[in-house]
């Protein structure tokens, strides 16, 4: 089977993972307790006034015909309108989707930069003094709450220095990519150090690989074989791992997204949660399964870059 | 290679912090312009749309204008686009002579027309949650001089309902123009502000009206609400220069933020009171004994010291202070004495501890403090106290279900009368008696006929009345009430909210 006839048949099995992600989130969100309308009117409403706007809102109907204005909705890719906001869902994912791609790809960047050449560097030196400062500085990554690195560098960064805004997304695109520098490097922290780990116990389990002895007996370079044959085929599982990442941050963090102001897709979908707005959490989980879908068919076809030796 | 690889790591965060600089502030700095950060964001621009509340009031407020309105103490009723006013003898007809030249912020002038439809409309929007406080309105009509309101029914507070952030003038023609989904987002009203730009869930930025009737105001030309959900966000961003005021100020970082000489902290006194709202319609709240127990089980002291400190206080009538006169100040705060509580439990049968479940809502710091003291005192006064945490959704469903047998609620008032958290305690119809689901019918009668009597002295000691029989019914508890806090850089001035959170931008200014 070659790479296309692979790619094809992923995407039609797309197809029903998707169908039963709708069906299985429609159930959910209906069978929590709580009523939209009541929540959107707030404390103070009548019985009257929640009987009236649950008519308006379409909620007095069946489940079911519900559920087949929702599909006939996402065939026709009409998302619905928010209960909460009346805006149309597609509105809102406009406004959110940008800013948390922007987070989710400088968060991927910064992770990049920072675990590639600290894994390979802590590989290379197995059990010397600059392996164990990076493990134990990946150690104290993964350890420290996110939250907690959010307010020490906005304190920081944000009010002493004045360097970069106390969250917030700004106005202009310059003001968005200064926003996005700390809650971006926040993010990657985590990432960063799973990166590191991974790298690190990569390249030291293929550094004494036979393949890697007799490419040096070949008379290769210690550079080519460092990065040509050591660091590329660490890479692969480093790939997925990256991968995976990328999807839970593309899921959005509600907790980077709400200590830094961000109006991105994690808080929308938290707040749609609280707010019981089905038409929004429908689709942000549709969303996200299709994101996770598409990526791990993307990490599927990039092994075969990576290692020749994987085949469709 | 190996050092170019990790050199090209450092130089691309090196040059990331680099291309950042000295941060300016964003926009708060600037003269003509004052930057509110607010915990979230409007879902609509309309003061009778579906949802109003924190996220919406703050905002039509400086947009849209009423007939009258409260004065900034909050315990009189002044004109605003009315200059006067007249009532009949019989309390049934409100004559109010209009100010001459007011315009909406288009620069269409307000006529007779936009007065019946707006005033009607607020009485017949059924998706209104505040279409209550018009339903007395038989028939409306006006002129481009003069409105005149007929009542249905004699109703005391109606005055002060027309202060009400709903009862205000829109222009029907926008209306009609843009039809109902879009007129809930795009205001246009007679106010000191409009509307000049709405980002979802970033911010919202008003810009003076050129019309505005009040020459001079408003004093600075933008103000921005911005939406930072986060407490500790929210006041670095005051620090820094980011944003000129905060609102709802965590009471425990008020202290800190009192040692900035950049920061302004403000109390402002408010109707603001917490509740402890009992199940009466399932054990162990059913026995009106077990309620009355329960009362001489609660420190209200302890908990407002500890929740609210300096800017809060005990209370014990169902009104709060701060609606001045109409709060029963004869109604005392009963000392907490547990042993009291056990006896007068032994004494109506029950020699175990009595067991119940305290719902709250999780989430806000506020209530999870309260439901843990009520918890500790209340176990020691022969309760058994079991806390249950639900997030809003869930925590509505239990209580307006009356599935719950004891949650803790808040209130603040709308308008400057006792009637709104009168009604909403008393009468079964509009939420069942504020979820207690409590059928006083005497109570009621008296909550009813107070609202009709038209002789101020006999209004006045209705009220007391409802107060003392709620206070011995014992469903709904007062707990402590506290002020509104703000924060402002010390450049800003008139600053101002009134005890019904009405926030007012007009006389804000922020010196360079």
């Amino acid at each position: 089977m070659n790479q296309l006839n692979y790619a094809v048949k992923r995407v039609l099995q797309i197809v029903p993972v998707l169908l039963m992600v709708t069906i299985l989130i429609f159930l959910m969100i209906h069978m929590i307790p709580g009523d939209p309308a009541r929540l959107i009117l707030g404390e103070k409403a009548t019985n009257s006034a929640v009987a009236a706007l649950r008519a308006k809102l379409g909620l007095d109907q069946s489940l079911p015909a519900q559920y087949f204005l929702y599909l006939k909705g996402l065939l026709t890719l009409d998302l619905g309108t928010s209960l909460t906001y009346q805006r149309p869902v597609t509105e809102l994912l406009l406004v959110s989707l940008p800013i948390t791609v922007s987070l989710t790809l400088i968060s991927t960047v910064f992770s990049i930069l920072v675990s590639f050449p600290l894994g390979f560097f802590a590989g290379m030196r197995k059990d010397q003094a600059g392996d164990q400062a990076v493990r134990v500085t990946a150690l104290a990554a993964i350890a420290m709450p996110s939250f907690w690195v959010a307010l020490l560098l906005m304190l920081l960064f944000g009010v002493k220095l004045q360097w970069f805004p106390v969250g917030g997304w700004g106005e202009t695109p310059t003001e968005h990519l200064k926003s996005l520098v700390l809650p971006a490097f926040t993010q990657s922290l985590m990432t960063s150090a799973l990166l590191i780990r991974n790298i690190r116990n990569s390249v030291v389990d293929i550094s004494v690989m036979d393949y890697v002895d007799f490419a040096r007996s070949k008379g290769l370079s210690n550079g080519a074989v460092k990065y040509r044959h050591i660091l590329r085929n660490a890479l692969i599982s480093t790939v997925t791992l990256l991968a995976m990442r990328m999807a839970y941050m593309l899921g959005g963090s509600v907790i980077i997204e709400t200590v830094f102001s961000l109006p991105g897709l994690g808080k929308l979908m938290v707040d749609s949660i609280f707010g019981r707005d089905y038409a929004v959490v429908q689709s942000l989980v549709f969303l996200f399964a299709f994101m996770v879908l598409v990526i791990n068919l993307l990490t599927d076809l990039l092994y075969s870059c990576l290692d020749p030796r994987v085949k469709f | 290679m190996k050092s170019s690889f990790l050199n090209g790591a450092v130089l691309s965060l090196a040059a990331l912090l680099a291309s950042a600089t000295s941060y300016p502030a964003m926009a708060g700095s600037v003269a003509n312009r004052i930057v509110v950060g607010r915990l979230g964001d409007a879902a609509y621009l309309d003061p009778n749309a579906p949802s109003v509340g924190v996220g919406e009031i703050p905002i039509t407020q400086q947009i849209y204008e009423g007939l009258v309105t409260v004065s900034h103490d909050g315990t009189s009723i002044i004109p605003c686009l009315a200059t006067d006013w007249k009532i009949s003898k019989n309390g049934l007809v409100y004559t109010f002579n209009l100010k001459a030249g007011v315009k909406f912020s288009d620069g269409t002038p307000v006529k007779g027309e936009d007065w019946v439809w707006s005033l009607l409309r607020a009485r017949d929007l059924k998706t209104s949650s505040y279409r209550f406080i018009a339903e007395a309105i038989a028939k409306v009509e006006a002129t481009d001089k003069q409105v005149v309101i007929t009542l249905s029914k004699p109703w005391a507070p109606f005055l002060a309902d027309l202060c009400n952030f709903n009862m205000v003038v829109g222009s029907k023609a926008h209306y009609d123009k843009l039809g109902e989904t879009a007129y809930n987002m795009t205001p246009l009203g007679t106010g000191p502000y409009m509307l000049k730009d709405w980002k979802k869930e970033k911010s919202i930025l008003l810009t003076a009206n050129p019309y505005y009737h009040v020459k001079g105001l408003p004093k600075t030309k933008e103000i921005m609400f911005t939406v930072v959900p986060d407490d500790n966000t929210r006041l670095m961003q005051l620090q820094s220069g980011q944003i000129d005021i905060a609102n709802e100020i965590p009471f425990s970082l008020i202290d800190t933020l009192k040692a900035n000489r950049n920061v302004k902290v403000s109390i402002f006194p408010s109707t603001q009171i917490r509740y402890l709202i009992l199940n009466t319609t399932t054990p162990p709240f059913n026995d009106p004994k077990v309620r009355q127990a329960l009362v001489y089980g609660i420190n209200k002291k302890e908990i407002s010291d500890l929740v609210a400190g300096q800017f809060g206080a005990p209370v014990a009538a169902l009104v709060s202070e701060a609606e001045g006169k109409w709060h029963n100040a004869k109604l005392k705060v009963v000392s907490y004495t547990p042993e009291t509580a056990k006896k007068m439990l032994a004494a109506a049968g029950y020699q175990k501890p009595v067991a119940f479940t305290l719902s709250i809502r999780s989430g806000n710091e506020i209530y999870t403090q309260v439901a843990t003291l009520l918890k500790s005192q209340l176990d020691k006064a022969g309760f058994n106290v079991t806390i249950e945490m639900l997030e809003r959704a869930s925590m509505s469903a239990k209580y307006t279900s009356l599935t719950h047998q004891a949650t803790v609620l808040q209130w603040i008032d709308d308008i400057t009368d006792p009637s709104g958290i009168t009604g909403w305690t008393v009468d079964y119809d509009q939420c069942h008696a504020w979820y207690t689901g409590l059928k006083d019918q005497p109570l009621n009668d008296l909550n009813t006929a107070a609202s009709k009597e038209l002789n101020a002295g006999k209004r006045l000691a209705m009220y007391h009345e409802i107060q003392k029989r709620v206070y011995d019914n014992a469903n709904v508890i007062p707990l402590f009430r506290n002020g509104f806090a703000y924060a402002c850089s010390s450049k800003v001035n008139g600053l101002y909210v009134s005890p019904f959170s009405v926030f007012f931008a007009k006389d804000l200014t922020i010196s360079k």
